[in-house]
């Protein structure tokens, strides 16, 4: 293995969220029109009532390349997410018959996903926990567990349902439906999707794969993470379906998955891959909160921007795009806002904040890989979204519209996550 | 290409929490499997494991993180082993050492949220005796109106460790990761690439899983995974054994401090051994079973020879991934016969997991840990309850007793669910300098 300097190109995007597809993503950032709904009747009884989830039937993975041996009974959402973004990137990538390709380039093929800890739907599993209650203490009010009772509450569960749980069963469907022989992995944690995205890149750097599907997926309109959350006071418990972007310090949950093709330059020459972007720098870093759960502070942010900028040698002036949560939770956005004022200067003059979260919500560890897929739009579309109406504090400190008149060609994403962990890359369009 | 050493190791395992004594115990063939105490599993169809069944002292808190549940107590304490026995405390944050630093750790399923919310349940629905019905929305109701009974939720999830081991180490990059039994053994690969694309001087890595649960045993056991050898547990865990039924679930961590030869003569560092080679390789053919012929696993061996520069004729021994599994044995020895050739039969390949039963996510850095101590001491140790061949494992497992046997390049192999495969090449330190 050596350190090679690569060029890596991105030649597939596809996503999966609240408003739809990659390009629903934009046409919703472009409109300004949130993809936040009321919950869906299995929702009832969650914290407020609005959220941002993917009305999605896992069936529709079979249609997408590779998914015809999927088992979507065999998948917790996380993996839904992953595999319907992982099939949408690969269409993109024009790689529509994983399966048949020749072992030369299978074996050189790799998955990276970044996720959160697998997490059951709440049904069979709270079922069993209630179960598993020992009679006598409970008629007291007072719940311990009677593990006599155990078996009798397993009654109705498969293997499958613990199988499913295993932190790196959504890489492990990647591979199955990328036909990848490479490398794979699973990274965890809040801004995982992007460092599984700058892991991509250092694998392509050192040699071990070619070609890459990397990104992340984030079910963050899951009950049990809307739930783990709202025991911490993080989500927006709207009671309506808002129109404007909340101005509320709380996140609205929602589901979602981002993932890319990465290969190198030559191999996507010589299969004559579309080149949607390039990958200049990627990386990660850990900026330790002062509280469990904070995150990093706007200044450990604009640290870590300006050496993505100094490695990647960009004038932060020659950025037009930059990619930021949106989460609508302040512990994030805040930190985010104020790192990009540091960084970019004057709102007014600088780069358009690209803000997923503002249309389909904090989609947990996907959402740096749902700023970078809104960004590789942008590019496309040859100009910054339209964006959501800002109220509250991004209103105050940022502009609706990008202020330049060219198309857009470069841009930082950044991710930060509650934990401390930052990720982040500079992207040139192709 | 920059070189890769180990400088310090830490393990918290069912048989020790040092290197020396869990080594010493594996010579002596000493099996930690026993009925387990966690819970009372009479009930369950497998009753035996291999739990850490010594205190394991650490604080309460890590910094800012919470560091009372098993899985990060596991860590903190291993980690703190790792960092005396490598002589570094520390780095503050700000300095450059702090900023070349990394930890790396993978974390394996462990919790028990779903009990932490037994109360709740309680609240909603009454006593099971009661009949009441059990509908979702009512439990969800009850946890919107009274959030304080969610909070157990949060120990769901395993993301919180590594940042606590970023505290105690002092680094600037952390990262959590997870590739099911491969995943100890591919954190020594994601450090060694951090390493020597000099994104880092010095990483902490390994992996931690505490799944000995009463949801995780019986899920396990509905797999068909697990050994049902309860009536006498020293002998169910018998990797490549005609006899062999299925792994035996083990709980533990360990961790590796890697270090640039570099950095790591630069400040006098005690070098236990060199990271020559890495493969990783996956199967691409189903979640659980692994490709019958191997394929994926003769090529991660493979890929390490190749990164290493060696041939197989050069390795001295082999700790196997061994799991006490039909379809994993059988593949293994099919995949190091497709490697090794002729020589196959003649190189020693040795199970572990035999005596401390499978620590999935802490499996492949403890047995990485294993194989330089073999090298340390010229001892291979056995793999025991070897007392039926199967036909399809006809290979020198170093049946039932230690040898010595000097090992200058050991392979250590650890293959995961979903078919994920890592193979790492080890040798001693030959004193060269970069």
């Amino acid at each position: 293995m050596s350190a090679s300097p690569e060029t890596i190109t991105i030649t597939g995007c596809g996503a999966v969220c609240s408003a739809g597809d990659e390009r629903a993503l934009w046409v919703a950032l472009d409109a300004g029109t949130p993809a936040f709904r009321p919950w869906a009747g299995d929702g009832t009884g969650l914290p407020g009532v609005v959220g941002a989830q993917l009305g999605w039937d896992r069936k529709e993975l079979r249609s997408l390349p590779g998914g015809k041996g999927l088992r979507p009974g065999t998948m917790t959402w996380h993996t839904v997410l992953a595999s319907g973004a992982v099939g949408r990137a690969l269409a993109d990538a024009g790689i529509h018959q994983p399966e048949a390709d020749p072992d030369e380039i299978a074996d050189r093929r790799a998955v990276i996903l970044g996720s959160m800890t697998n997490f059951p739907e709440l049904d069979k599993h709270v079922r069993l926990t209630h179960t598993m209650s020992n009679e006598a203490a409970a008629a007291q009010g007072r719940y311990e567990i009677d593990d006599a009772r155990v078996m009798a509450g397993m009654k109705g569960f498969t293997g499958f349902d613990f199988l499913k749980l295993m932190n790196n069963m959504p890489t492990a469907h990647a591979v199955l439906m990328a036909n990848a022989r490479g490398p794979a992995n699973t990274y965890l944690g809040g801004a995982s999707s992007l460092v599984a995205v700058a892991r991509a890149a250092d694998q392509i750097g050192a040699g071990l794969a070619d070609q890459v599907v990397a990104g992340g997926t984030g079910p963050g309109a899951h009950e049990g993470f809307v739930l783990a959350r709202h025991a911490r006071r993080e989500v927006a418990e709207l009671t309506e379906v808002p129109n404007v972007f909340p101005a509320s310090t709380r996140a609205v949950p929602g589901d979602g998955a981002a993932v890319f093709v990465l290969e190198r330059e030559a191999t996507a020459s010589a299969r004559g891959a579309r080149v949607r972007a390039r990958i200049v720098v990627a990386d990660d870093r850990f900026a330790e909160p002062a509280v469990d759960h904070g995150c990093a502070t706007a200044e450990q942010i604009a640290h870590f921007a300006h050496l993505l900028l100094e490695r990647a040698g960009w004038d932060p002036k020659s950025v037009d795009l930059v990619g930021l949560s949106g989460s609508g939770d302040e512990r994030i956005d805040g930190p985010e806002r104020a790192a990009a004022a540091l960084v970019f200067g004057p709102a007014a003059d600088g780069p358009a904040r690209v803000l997923p979260g503002s249309v389909i919500g904090w989609c947990e560890s996907a959402q740096g890989a749902l700023s970078l897929a809104a960004v590789l739009q942008a590019f496309e579309a040859g100009r910054a979204p339209g964006g959501v109406p800002l109220v509250g504090p991004w209103a105050e400190a940022e502009p609706r519209v990008g202020s330049r008149s060219h198309a857009p060609r470069r841009a930082l994403v950044l991710s930060a996550a509650p934990g401390g962990t930052l990720a982040g890359l500079c992207v040139e369009a192709g | 290409m920059r070189r890769v050493v180990v400088t310090g190791m830490g393990t918290v395992t069912p048989h020790a929490d040092s290197p020396d004594r869990l080594f010493a115990a594996l010579a002596e063939g000493r099996s930690a499997v026993d009925w387990i105490t966690l819970f009372d599993p009479i009930h369950h169809p497998t009753r035996i494991a291999a739990e850490v069944r010594y205190p394991v002292p650490g604080p309460d808190r890590v910094g800012p993180y919470d560091a009372t549940d098993r899985t990060t107590r596991f860590a903190v304490r291993a980690a703190s082993l790792a960092m005396a026995d490598a002589g570094l405390d520390r780095a503050e944050p700000g300095s450059q050492a702090h900023d070349r630093r990394a930890v790396h750790l993978t974390v394996g399923v462990g919790s028990t949220a779903m009990e932490l919310l037994g109360p709740a349940t309680l609240h909603a629905w009454g006593p099971p005796a009661a009949g009441a019905p059990r509908e979702l929305a009512s439990l969800r109701s009850r946890l919107a109106a009274h959030p304080e009974e969610a909070e157990g939720l949060d120990t769901w999830f395993c993301e919180h460790t590594a940042p606590a081991l970023g505290h105690v180490f002092g680094a600037g990059r952390v990262n959590t990761a997870a590739s099911a039994c491969a995943s100890g053994s591919h954190a020594i690969v994601d450090a060694a690439t951090l390493l020597r694309l000099g994104k880092a001087d010095t990483v902490l890595c390994g992996g931690v899983c505490t799944p000995i649960t009463r949801a995780m045993i019986p899920g396990f056991s509905m797999l068909s995974a697990l050994s049902t050898r309860s009536d006498d547990p020293t002998k169910a865990s018998r990797p490549f054994d005609a006899g062999r039924d299925g792994f035996v679930m083990a709980e533990g961590c360990s961790l590796l401090v890697l270090e640039g030869l570099d950095t790591a003569l630069a400040r006098g560092a005690r070098i236990h051994g060199e990271l020559l080679g890495i493969g990783i390789a996956s199967d691409s053919y189903r979640l659980t079973d692994p490709e019958p012929s191997g394929r994926g696993m003769a090529a991660a061996m493979r890929g390490a020879l190749r990164d290493a520069g060696r041939r197989p004729e050069d390795v001295d021994y082999i700790n196997a991934h061994g799991t006490s599994t039909k379809l994993n044995d059988a593949a293994e020895s099919r995949a190091i016969k497709t490697v090794f050739g002729e020589r196959a039969r003649q190189v020693p390949v040795s199970s572990c997991k035999s005596m401390f039963g499978h620590l999935i996510h802490a499996a492949g850095v403890t047995e990485a840990i294993v194989c330089i101590e073999t090298m340390a001491r010229s001892i291979l140790t056995p793999t025991i309850n070897q007392d039926e061949p199967d036909p399809d494992c006809d290979l020198d497992y170093v049946p039932n007793v230690a040898r010595q046997a000097a090992v200058r390049l050991a392979l250590n192999n650890s293959f995961g669910f979903g078919g994920q495969n890592v193979s790492i090449l080890l040798a001693p330190w030959d004193g060269s300098r970069p």
